[in-house]
């Protein structure tokens, strides 16, 4: 098979069907860059999840009449606790001494703390298991002289939720855009084959092999697929671009939500050539099988 | 360099068979003129030497193969053995006259420089020199049947189908392209040709074997077109 022909072959079909490429084009492109937006969203997500559980502890807060004798027996009860991987006491002075380095800027809210009683002693608890907060809640919650139990994940959960959920809302698009692309990339296939039908005839009769009648319908496939990819890849870099890192600049400042990194946004765009591509060319494959009737 | 034994082609539509009971045996190098009305199953005839359509019961053999159990991924590589002319040329209408003839050699994936020695060399034997860059539109019928049969020789076929190959042409024009189908089968090329011209068949005075109703009628070694009572 010489390459110089496939390529006349492929450039003649892809002329002729030139707005139903462009719709494959453009199917694949919305449906890639979907995909890539969903994983850009997991990448974030595993990052918070590294950064945050990696820092965070539940906080088990003393009651203010708490004896000695109940702190002991605390402290004794969390450190033989095989789901608590470490525990650190947080006396008065030491709470204080946080809050007004936390709150540094807040003049009038240090100043309204009246002295170390005012917040409570506390154990920093860390987790083995981030996730087994509610069993440490339930079991800790009646000890003797425990106030309350705090998790600080408590806060980031909502946050969490909003991200899995943006990840959600991207992934089915994707699959129903991506359903659309592999409708569309049939649809043109199938019109190609019926407008080459002469060709296909001909190339029949004069014995060529069923590879030689459907490397074009696949390559062409595979050509709008990888078009589709790059321009979802352009998409991405646009988004991040001026979405991410203008419009939505404040929000990312703030740090609580991590943005999506450069080398992150690169290291989406081979698996969105790579499914583009696959799809595309498995997808006029067994088009080429039903249609081209080699 | 063709057998049929016994063949029988039903159509699942029809009742009658499109072709009954049949055995014949065509030699190497034959020039056999296929004749018969519309529906006598000369067409059947030729699909069954091209493996496009299978025989309901019986053996075809072409060039010593079992025709009706050749696998399918061997069938290109069988058709590229079998050269082919229609009535309606079959041209690409968007390609030239060397692209349309190149294009059967393209497919079988023909190094470029065997393509460049072949085509202007086919093109010159049909007579056809000088008109490589034209477009099948801007030639006349006769010269576009030239195109189809230089695209056909263009492989070295064994065997030249040729199914109606004159009906769309003028006498006189018809007569050129017969001089060059004996000049193909001059060179050892086998020549099936299915016709209604009984002035070509009377002329060239060679094998014709008759089909009427899918029965095997005739079989004629200097035949003419009609009974030579």
């Amino acid at each position: 098979m010489r390459p110089r022909f496939v390529l006349q072959e492929i450039a003649t079909g892809l002329r002729r069907n030139v707005t139903m490429a462009a719709a494959v084009v453009v199917t694949v492109m919305v449906s890639l860059a979907l995909l890539g937006g969903s994983m850009l969203t997991t990448k974030i997500t595993n990052r918070m999840h590294d950064r945050y559980y990696g820092q965070l502890e539940v906080a088990v807060y003393l009651k203010a009449d708490v004896t000695a004798a109940e702190r002991d027996a605390l402290r004794t009860m969390l450190t033989s606790d095989p789901r608590v991987a470490r525990v650190q006491y947080e006396s008065h002075e030491q709470a204080l001494a946080k809050f007004k380095s936390e709150f540094a800027g807040q003049k009038d809210l240090v100043n309204s703390v009246s002295g170390p009683e005012a917040l409570p002693e506390s154990f920093r608890v860390k987790l083995k298991n981030p996730k087994e907060y509610t069993v440490i809640a339930s079991k800790y919650g009646g000890v003797a002289g425990v106030d309350e139990v705090y998790d600080a994940q408590a806060v980031l959960r909502p946050l969490f939720n909003l991200l899995d959920g943006v990840k959600t809302v991207a992934t089915v698009v994707a699959i129903v855009a991506g359903a659309a692309a592999l409708l569309t990339t049939f649809n043109t296939i199938r019109l190609a084959a019926f407008s080459r039908r002469r060709e296909i005839g001909i190339m029949r009769l004069v014995g060529a092999s069923n590879f030689t009648i459907q490397l074009p319908f696949v390559l062409e496939g595979v050509i709008a697929g990888l078009v589709g990819a790059v321009a979802a890849g352009g998409l991405l870099v646009v988004f991040k671009r001026w979405i991410l890192d203008v419009t939505l600049q404040d929000f990312f400042h703030a740090g609580v939500v991590p943005n999506a990194e450069w080398h992150e946004v690169l290291s989406v765009m081979p698996w969105l050539a790579l499914v583009g591509v696959g799809v595309a060319a498995l997808a006029s494959y067994v088009t080429s099988l039903l249609y081209v009737r080699v | 360099m063709i057998r049929l034994e016994d063949v029988t082609k039903h159509y699942s539509a029809q009742t009658r068979p499109a072709l009954a009971d049949v055995s014949v045996n065509l030699e190497a190098g034959d020039f056999v003129f296929l004749v018969g009305a519309s529906g006598s199953g000369k067409s059947t005839f030729l699909r069954l030497l091209l493996k496009e359509e299978r025989a309901t019961s019986g053996r075809v053999f072409v060039a010593g193969k079992d025709v009706g159990r050749l696998a399918q991924w061997k069938v290109p590589a069988f058709r590229r053995k079998i050269g082919c002319v229609f009535q309606d040329f079959r041209l690409l209408p968007n390609k030239t006259v060397a692209q349309n003839v190149a294009f059967a050699l393209e497919v079988t994936g023909a190094p470029r420089h065997k393509v460049g020695a072949v085509v202007p060399e086919v093109l010159d034997l049909v007579g056809l020199k000088g008109k490589e860059q034209r477009l099948p539109d801007e030639l006349s019928g006769g010269e576009q049947q030239r195109v189809a049969i230089a695209r056909a020789f263009v492989n070295r076929p064994q065997l030249l189908i040729a199914d109606e190959p004159t009906g769309n042409l003028d006498p006189q024009t018809s007569i050129g392209i017969m001089k060059l189908l004996d000049r193909i089968n001059r060179t050892g090329t086998t020549v099936v040709m299915a016709t209604h011209d009984a002035a070509i068949v009377d002329t060239m005075r060679r094998r014709v074997v008759e089909l009427d109703n899918g029965h095997l009628v005739r079989d004629q070694a200097r035949g003419v077109y009609g009974y030579a009572q």
